[in-house]
Formats: structure tokens, C-alpha cells, sequence
């Protein structure tokens, strides 16, 4: 189209042998006597269509950048948090699979109960289930971060395959500092990493993989965290190397029912638990 | 020899000391159940667990009181209300005077020894077992089934099955230790005629081997003693499940329990039965 556009100016300028401004003056002034051969009324509208296309492909490839590079951090985690603030509750299932050098646990089937803002109750098919804290991700995963007053949008990164933007920040938890990192995604703006690093405690890095639940809600299909858990008072490690190695909790999650108004009382023991 | 079983098996239900054993382990099932289901002795452990985990349900349930109830009573009541039994056979007959009066009687010796030690062992394994048994039971009406979550190097959770399949293998080589000390029991009663005193003996070289075992400088004693193979129960809820382990120190249990059925037998032959 570009091409196409050149060669009727160049055809234009040739048939005048003037420079392009010479020859749009010259193009303006023969616009009003269309017996002129290169500037008939055809031509005429073929050119301006030529550049209304042209106008509007530069438009796009120069606005979508210029657009996203104004978006602040905070403004990409609200885009993020959209996913999250149109779900109230759900019940999954879960499949749990927990690697740890001071935990021993089978997989485990457990079903999931999901309340906003953060409840949840756990049920597990054996009457016991136990999952650590900082592997489970349901709800926005960054609820606090958006709280936290420092927020940077520091780069684009790929992960997962997935184009991210970086957003890094800290906020304060039970009165420590915690350094957190998330990627999101550039094209459907899911969260697909993060780390987080207290200023004391175990650190978490966290692995996002979604489905779509009624064409509608996003949410996690498998999530993997990567925790490293304090040592159990009485559980003598057997080798140093084997009880540094982090947890890593694997949560494949399925037969999502999402906005179902669950009630506030299937919350209510895991509460009095925890 | 069929006579004789039949005999001895009237014998042992005729004795009121063959109830003690059964009545007193379904009274501790019955304490340690109270105890886990009211006082909560475990809250701390579950306070300091949900610090760093998400947990639903109780871990106190049938596997976990059927676990923690053989801490208890492997190194002392079942040791004693196994003697009790084992090493009353033929002494108390000795000291009352009917083993003579029954020898006297054209019957071979060693038939009458060995129906006293079948009924020993069976005795031995109906208490073992039947005790585990009893605490599976009653943990499941009273306390729920489940996973069995234990606390020992880490956190270990065995789902139910794998639970009950580890806990008859810890019970089925508490019961052949048990038939071991029994047996022990059994050999020192065929030259006394004091059951008290074969009670006292076997129990005592029971303990002594414990103590040995601690010993570093009787280190190299340690893969033969009675203690080292009874102690391997532990292992089976840690890790996956060694048969290899579990079959070798059974048969070194058994070995321990042949080998005084045939002291037992010998010193029997030839005793004088004078009283």
C-alpha cells in the first residue's frame, strides 16, 4: 500500500518534474480542473483512501507502545487485580503435591473452599489434610503488595512463554518488610510469577498456569510454590544439604464452581483452627 | 497330642491370671482414648503446625491411637502380662504338684511341653494382636479414622491404608518379640518351680538387653540382641516400609524364640519332677 502510494506520487512528480512539495501544490491546484490527466476524480480518491490507511497502521504501530509505556505499576496491577475482583467465592478440587525434605506427605485430594478476601477451608477426603501456608495461592496473590506504598514498573520479561511486564514493590506483614516481584502478563494481564522475600522468614517463589472458568473468570489451573520452610522443633535433619532444600507445593486445581454465594459458616472451623 | 493341646488350652482359661493380660490392655486403650479424646495433649503441636500450615482435621484418630498406644506398652505391659502367662505353664503346675501326677501318665514329655508352649504362643499373639485390634476399633468409633500423622525427623502423613498396612507390621513384630520373651519365659519356668521367678528372669533379661544395647563398648553385640529387633517397629513409619527389615528381624525374633523352646524342651526331658 506504502509502495503503491509512492509510485503515484513519484508518477505525479514525474509528469510535473517538480519536488513533492511543488508537486502537492501543483496536485492541490489541479484538483479543481479534473480535465488534467494524472488528477482525475478517480485518482484523487484513491490517494486520500491510500492515506487514510497508511495514517492509520502508523497510528496503531506508534500508539500501542506509546500507550503502555505510560501504564504506572500500579496501574498494571489494578489491570491484574480485574481478574480477581469479579470473583466472590469458588470450590475447587485440589490435587496436592507437596516435595520437602522435613514434610512426607502423599498426594493428597482435598477440596477447596474460596471466600473474598481471603477465607479458606480446606476439606480433605482422609479427615486430615495439612498444606503450608505460603504454597496455597487462591485469591489476588498480590492484595497486599497493592497496599504497599513502593511500586516500580521495572521491566519486560518473558516467562512461562508469555510476554511480562515486572512490577517490584514492598509492603509491611506482622511488622516486616517484604520484597515482592510479580510478572504479569502484557496480553491478558495474569499474574504468571512471583517472589516474595520477607525481610525475615521464608521466601516464596510462586508459578502460575490458568484456565478459563465460563468463558468468563481466569483462575489458577496449577500453581507451584516454591517455599523454604523453618525447621520442625525435634526433627533432627539427617543431612544439612537435604534440609535446605526448599518445599515445593504443587496444587493442580479442578471442577471449579465459581460465585455460588457460599456461606460464611463453612469458614468458620478452619478459623477457630488457624 | 491333640488330647494334651486341648487339655492345656481348658487349663489356661480355667486361670483367672490368663484375664489379666486382655482386661488390663482394654483398660488402658480405654485411658489413653479418654486422654486423646479430652485433655488434648497434642494442642501444642498442632498450635506450632499452624504457624506455617493450613490444617483441617484432627490427627488424632483410630491409626494414631493404635501408634502411640505401643510406645506404651511394648517395653512394659506386654513384656509382663505375656510372662505372666508363658512362665506360669509349668511352674505354678510344678509348685502345685500336678505337673508329676500328669507326667506319671503315659504321655510323652516333650507332647506336653510342646502343647504348653502352642497355647503360650497363641496367647501371646491373641494379646498382641488383639490388642492392636481392640485400639483400631475403638479409636474408630470414638476418635474417627484417617491418615496417620506422625512428628518424628519432620512431619510424616501416611494415608489410611498405607497407615494400617504399617501398623500390622509394627504389631505383627511386637507380637514375635513378644513370643521371644515368652518363649524365654517359657524355658526358665521348665526348671523352676516358682512362676514368679520366670516372670522376674525373662522380663529382667529383656531390660538387661536394652541396657546392653546403650552400651557403646557392647556395640558389636547389638545386631544379635532381643531389644535391637524388637525396636525396629519405629522404623516402619518412617520411609517407605524395609520388608527386608521387617523379615529379618522377625526371624531373628524367631530364632530367639527356637532356641529356648529347645533349652526349654531339653531341660524339660530330663528334669526330675520331685514336688
Amino acid at each position: 500500500m506504502i509502495a503503491d502510494f509512492g509510485l503515484r506520487i513519484s508518477e505525479c512528480k514525474g509528469s510535473r518534474g517538480q519536488g513533492i512539495q511543488g508537486s502537492r501544490e501543483s496536485c492541490r491546484r489541479r484538483s479543481r480542473t479534473p480535465t488534467f490527466p494524472c488528477l482525475s476524480q478517480q485518482g484523487w480518491a484513491e490517494r486520500l483512501k491510500a492515506f487514510m490507511v497508511v495514517f492509520a497502521i502508523a497510528l496503531l504501530l506508534g500508539a500501542i507502545p506509546a500507550g503502555a509505556a505510560k501504564l504506572t505499576a500500579r496501574q498494571v496491577l489494578e489491570k491484574a487485580a480485574g481478574h480477581y475482583e469479579v470473583i466472590e467465592d469458588y470450590t475447587a478440587d485440589a490435587e496436592v503435591t507437596v516435595e520437602s525434605p522435613s514434610i512426607h506427605m502423599p498426594e493428597m485430594l482435598a477440596k477447596i473452599y474460596y471466600k473474598k478476601p481471603d477465607k479458606l477451608h480446606l476439606e480433605s477426603k482422609d479427615g486430615f489434610a495439612m498444606l503450608p501456608k505460603r504454597g496455597v495461592v487462591v485469591g489476588n496473590p498480590f492484595r497486599d503488595l497493592m497496599a504497599g506504598s513502593k511500586l516500580s514498573l521495572v521491566r519486560s520479561e518473558c516467562v512461562l512463554g508469555k510476554d511480562c511486564y515486572v512490577v517490584k514493590g514492598s509492603f509491611s506483614q506482622e511488622g516486616c518488610v517484604v520484597e515482592s516481584t510479580v510478572w504479569i502478563d502484557k496480553k491478558d494481564w495474569l499474574v504468571r510469577q512471583m517472589h516474595s522475600n520477607p525481610e525475615w522468614g521464608p521466601s516464596v517463589k510462586l508459578k502460575l498456569w490458568y484456565t478459563r472458568v465460563g468463558r468468563r473468570y481466569w483462575l489458577p489451573l496449577t500453581t507451584a510454590a516454591q517455599v523454604s520452610l523453618p525447621p520442625f522443633p525435634g526433627a533432627e535433619p539427617e543431612n544439612k544439604a537435604r534440609s535446605d532444600r526448599p518445599t515445593i507445593v504443587t496444587i493442580r486445581f479442578a471442577n471449579y464452581r465459581v460465585n455460588t454465594g457460599l456461606s460464611d459458616e463453612i469458614f468458620k472451623e478452619q478459623e477457630r483452627g488457624n | 497330642m491333640l488330647i494334651e493341646l486341648r487339655l492345656e488350652v481348658l487349663k489356661v482359661l480355667r486361670r483367672p491370671r490368663t484375664y489379666v493380660g486382655p482386661v488390663a490392655m482394654g483398660l488402658l486403650i480405654a485411658a489413653v482414648l479418654v486422654g486423646l479424646k479430652y485433655s488434648h495433649p497434642f494442642d501444642n503441636v498442632q498450635k506450632r503446625l499452624a504457624q506455617d500450615f493450613i490444617i483441617c482435621g484432627s490427627f488424632i484418630n483410630a491409626a494414631f491411637l493404635t501408634r502411640y498406644l505401643l510406645d506404651g506398652i511394648v517395653y512394659m505391659f506386654l513384656p509382663l502380662f505375656t510372662c505372666v502367662v508363658c512362665g506360669d505353664l509349668i511352674a505354678s503346675e510344678a509348685a502345685d504338684g500336678t505337673l508329676r501326677a500328669l507326667l506319671c501318665r503315659p504321655v510323652k514329655r516333650s507332647s506336653v511341653a510342646a502343647s504348653k508352649y502352642a497355647v503360650c504362643v497363641a496367647y501371646v499373639l491373641a494379646l498382641v494382636l488383639g490388642t492392636g485390634l481392640a485400639a483400631y476399633l475403638a479409636g474408630s468409633v470414638f476418635l474417627g479414622r484417617g491418615s496417620l500423622v506422625l512428628h518424628e525427623e519432620g512431619i510424616w502423613i501416611l494415608p489410611e491404608r498405607t497407615a494400617i498396612g504399617r501398623l500390622v507390621a509394627a504389631y505383627v513384630l511386637v507380637a514375635a518379640g513378644m513370643v521371644a520373651v515368652g518363649s524365654i519365659s517359657f524355658m526358665i519356668s521348665t526348671f523352676l518351680s516358682n512362676s514368679n521367678g520366670a516372670i522376674a528372669v525373662a522380663i529382667g533379661i529383656m531390660y538387661g538387653s536394652a541396657v546392653i544395647g546403650q552400651i557403646d563398648y557392647f556395640a558389636k553385640l547389638r545386631p544379635y540382641l532381643l531389644t535391637t529387633h524388637l525396636d525396629k517397629w519405629q522404623h516402619f513409619f518412617t520411609g517407605a516400609l524395609d520388608v527386608q527389615l521387617l523379615a529379618r528381624s522377625v526371624a531373628a525374633l524367631l530364632i530367639y524364640s527356637a532356641l529356648a523352646l529347645l533349652i526349654g524342651l531339653l531341660i524339660f526331658e530330663r528334669r526330675d519332677v520331685l514336688s
